[in-house]
């Protein structure tokens, strides 16, 4: 079974599961792009979908996502280990920029040292 | 004799004569003078370069936080609330960020002691690791004492955590 994440924007969707890794490596870590399928999203009203310019994200979406947390710790250069209790991503388009306007939630400090910088501007609060 | 002649003179001459001084890297003591210590008979040199280490590292007291016979008022003890201030870079100057929470385990090795405080950050479960004598961790401050934990791992809260993280201090730290 592939790894389900929470996503953590305002795209619309809710839980993607990861269908692969996009760099030559078995797994991924937080600030990794990988490939998603939407398994659930959050339903569009019909009047939202018509005025909305943004794209709308449904269940069976495949797309590119950055992960932002992962429950596996993740080792910081000076010792530090950092865990969080959810994995969680942030869905992206095809210029690497977030699809959504807004990040719920706390993100990884591991996003700046791989040069997510709108990711890491756009999140509340960053560990 | 000629053996002695043969013996003096490879004593004073150079061994590796075919390699030039500047090649040669001898090792530099790292400290200039050890620490002194109670005179034992026959000191386990890895103890000795250990409490070393740690007395070197041991800048503000922060060993008294990990004595394992010290009381428990004194020491650091799974389940009280900890902020560990850490700076950034080892810049000089360099900004400070802090990490409140509550300390759920204590590994105890040496120079390698390590602890990890667990707080939920905007609602989401946050671990972080710490280690106790890197010259990157400015303060270690005991908050509150914990009450009540009778765990040397608390890692039960990850799944039970009562009330343990409503405490007013989490909850501004997890803002």
């Amino acid at each position: 079974m592939k790894s389900r994440l929470n996503v953590i924007d305002n795209s619309g969707a809710v839980v993607a599961e990861c269908i692969k890794v996009l760099k030559n490596a078995k797994w991924a870590e937080v600030g990794d792009e990988i490939v998603v399928a939407v398994k659930k999203a959050r339903p569009i009203s019909e009047a939202m979908s018509s005025s909305m310019s943004a794209a709308k994200i449904r269940k069976g979406d495949v797309r590119r996502a950055v992960i932002v947390r992962t429950k596996k710790e993740i080792r910081r250069p000076d010792g530090r280990y950092v865990r969080f209790d959810d994995n969680a991503c942030v869905l992206l388009n095809n210029q690497q920029q977030p699809l959504g306007s807004r990040i719920l939630g706390l993100v990884s400090a591991e996003l700046r040292f791989k040069n997510w910088v709108k990711v890491v501007s756009l999140a509340p609060r960053v560990v | 004799m000629f053996c002695k002649q043969l013996l003096s003179r490879a004593l004073t001459r150079p061994i590796f004569r075919s390699f030039s001084q500047a090649h040669v890297i001898v090792p530099q003591p790292q400290f200039d003078k050890p620490l002194v210590l109670p005179v034992k008979k026959r000191p386990n040199v890895m103890k000795v370069i250990e409490r070393e280490s740690i007395s070197r590292a041991n800048v503000d007291g922060r060993s008294d936080l990990f004595i394992r016979r010290a009381a428990p008022r004194d020491r650091l003890c799974a389940g009280d609330i900890v902020t560990v201030e850490t700076k950034n870079s080892m810049a000089e100057g360099a900004a400070t960020s802090s990490f409140t929470g509550v300390c759920i385990a204590i590994y105890r090795r040496g120079i390698d002691t390590s602890f990890i405080l667990r707080n939920l950050v905007q609602k989401v479960g946050v671990e972080m690791r710490f280690l106790a004598y890197s010259p990157l961790v400015k303060r270690i401050d005991i908050v509150h004492k914990g009450v009540g934990f009778r765990r040397a791992k608390l890692f039960y809260l990850r799944e039970n955590p009562g009330k343990t993280f409503q405490l007013k201090l989490l909850r501004k730290a997890g803002k």
